[in-house]
């Protein structure tokens, strides 16, 4: 073999290694990891960071013997403000597995993790198998993935079969229990699609970007986002641009988180005419098992109300 | 003028291999410490760009709502028929997910293109196909292991490759495109048109 075909072999040999790589690297990517090789047989204790993963979780392992769900933020503290307490990392360190958003939501977790020194805790990216809208301004993924009923279907289920996989001797009642879940989220998505499909408006403006999965599953187009991003006011600037947009594309109707700034909002609607709605984050409030079903219904219904019921 | 004699003479066979194994190292080195970066980022890091579409391939985040919409229907359903396939070892019919107000198989009231679906198996493949009256065809591909092949507890899982309940590695995806071809096939005709929708690129 001459120098230069062995040197040809080594790049060749080198290229297909790097490609190989690329690809494994996907898998990681994805946020997916095998379980650790040590099943749980005791107690089985999984903590959350959102409300709505609260719901999911309690369902997805009700009435299995042993099994806790604890949430790591107190209810009343949205966690878009949230600062970490000695306490609430004092509960990581003796649970067996923690659901979090993973893309942008709860990016206080994974100092807590560590700073916990539990190393044995298994962490549930729900959204490792979900497809990612891009926000409204920007390039970067939506994260308020979940907002959405069949978001919250899936992911219910990646957490049974994640915690199935902790727990083998439990999987099918975590997979029973997620897919009577899903039905029932689901019963409440088609009722409110049912009505929906009729909606005599179709497209709408609002304040903040949290809405852009439940808005799709209904076939409402989304015109604009008031908020620049995630929990910022708007500039007058900001504000003046939304308004001629809103006049432009004759917007009637804007849908608003609970705690949007009031004299913004007023700005808005005075200007434009148009009317607001609101719109539950399932941010804040008691952890209850029902709450993101309560939540989810209510907002169904709002947009029943604004979209098919109150326009004229 | 002077003739200077100069001896020229070809590198020694061991001054060649030295060579090549210098090259060969720094290669070698080199492309390990490129790997291991992608390999084990920081934790906490953000996440990389996405990468780019191959051929054959579109972004989740480039197609139209209403597509993003049936295409995020369509992985609803999948993930419903795994759990079927791994309770009762058979994947489900369309009509029994409908029944159960499965979508994408269900009736869809917001569905403006009316899509139709059919199951279709060819051996360890398996086709969910919808056909809207307009616009493009969907089609969800699962391709299941030969019989007996040992279940790898270590492999990961992506918008590619799913576990069953039971342990067993699947091959999945959903494609787009125009008329498919007839019976299940584990890939559509990438020259006709068809591309696979991926979840992480752009």
């Amino acid at each position: 073999m001459t120098r230069r075909n062995a040197i040809l072999w080594l790049l060749a040999i080198v290229a297909a290694c790097g490609r190989s790589g690329t690809d494994a690297g996907k898998g990681t990517g994805s946020g997916s990891t095998t379980p650790p090789p040590g099943a749980v047989t005791g107690p089985l204790r999984v903590g959350v960071t959102l409300h709505p993963y609260y719901s999911w979780t309690a369902n997805v392992v009700a009435g299995v013997a042993g099994a806790e769900v604890v949430p790591v933020l107190p209810g009343e503290i949205d966690a878009g403000n949230y600062q970490p307490s000695p306490d609430d990392i004092a509960k990581l360190g003796k649970l067996d597995a923690i659901v979090i958003n993973g893309i942008g939501h709860d990016d206080f977790i994974r100092p807590m993790i560590k700073a916990s020194g539990n190393e044995h805790l298994v962490v549930i990216e729900v959204n490792a198998e979900t497809p990612l809208v891009k926000s409204a301004h920007g390039d970067a993924v939506n994260s308020h993935t979940f907002l959405s009923f069949e978001n919250a279907i899936a992911q219910s289920k990646l957490i049974a079969k994640r915690l199935g996989q902790l727990r083998p001797a439990d999987a099918a009642a975590f997979s029973t229990n997620a897919r009577a879940y899903g039905d029932k989220l689901r019963e409440i998505e088609q009722d409110a699609a049912g009505q929906l499909a009729h909606a005599k408006i179709k497209r709408v403006v609002t304040v903040h970007d949290g809405y852009t999965y439940l808005l799709q599953e209904f076939g409402i187009e989304l015109a604009g986002v008031v908020q620049p991003a995630h929990g910022l006011t708007p500039s007058a600037k900001e504000l003046a641009d939304m308004i001629e947009l809103v006049k432009a594309q004759h917007i009637s109707v804007v849908l608003s988180e609970e705690d949007f700034p009031a004299k913004l909002l007023a700005t808005l609607t005075d200007a434009t005419g148009a009317k607001v709605y609101l719109i539950s984050h399932v941010a804040v409030g008691t952890y209850a098992p029902a709450e993101f079903e309560t939540a989810m219904a209510a907002n169904a219904a709002t947009l029943v109300k604004a979209l098919v019921t109150d326009p004229p | 003028m002077t003739q200077r004699p100069v001896l020229v003479e070809s590198p020694s066979a061991m001054r060649e291999t030295g060579f090549v194994v210098r090259i060969a190292f720094h290669i070698a080195m080199w492309s390990a410490i490129l790997m291991t970066a992608r390999w084990f980022p920081k934790a906490g890091d953000a996440p990389a760009a996405a990468p780019a579409t191959a051929i054959g391939e579109v972004a989740f985040r480039e197609l139209p709502g209403d597509v993003q919409r049936m295409y995020r229907r369509c992985l609803d359903g999948l993930a419903d028929a795994e759990e079927v396939r791994a309770d009762t070892g058979a994947w489900p019919t369309v009509e029994a997910e409908a029944a159960r107000g499965v979508p994408p198989f269900a009736a869809d009231p917001i569905d403006k293109a009316g899509y139709r679906w059919e199951l279709r198996r060819d051996g360890l493949t398996v086709n969910y196909v919808g056909t809207p009256a307009t616009g493009p065809i969907l089609v969800i591909t699962i391709v299941e292991p030969d019989p007996g092949t040992p279940s790898d507890p270590t492999a990961y899982t992506d918008d590619q490759h799913h576990r069953l309940r039971g342990g067993e590695m699947i091959h999945v995806s959903v494609w787009i495109g125009p008329k498919p071809a007839k019976g299940a096939t584990a890939t559509q005709a990438i020259e006709d048109g068809w591309k696979r929708i991926v979840m992480g690129a752009s």
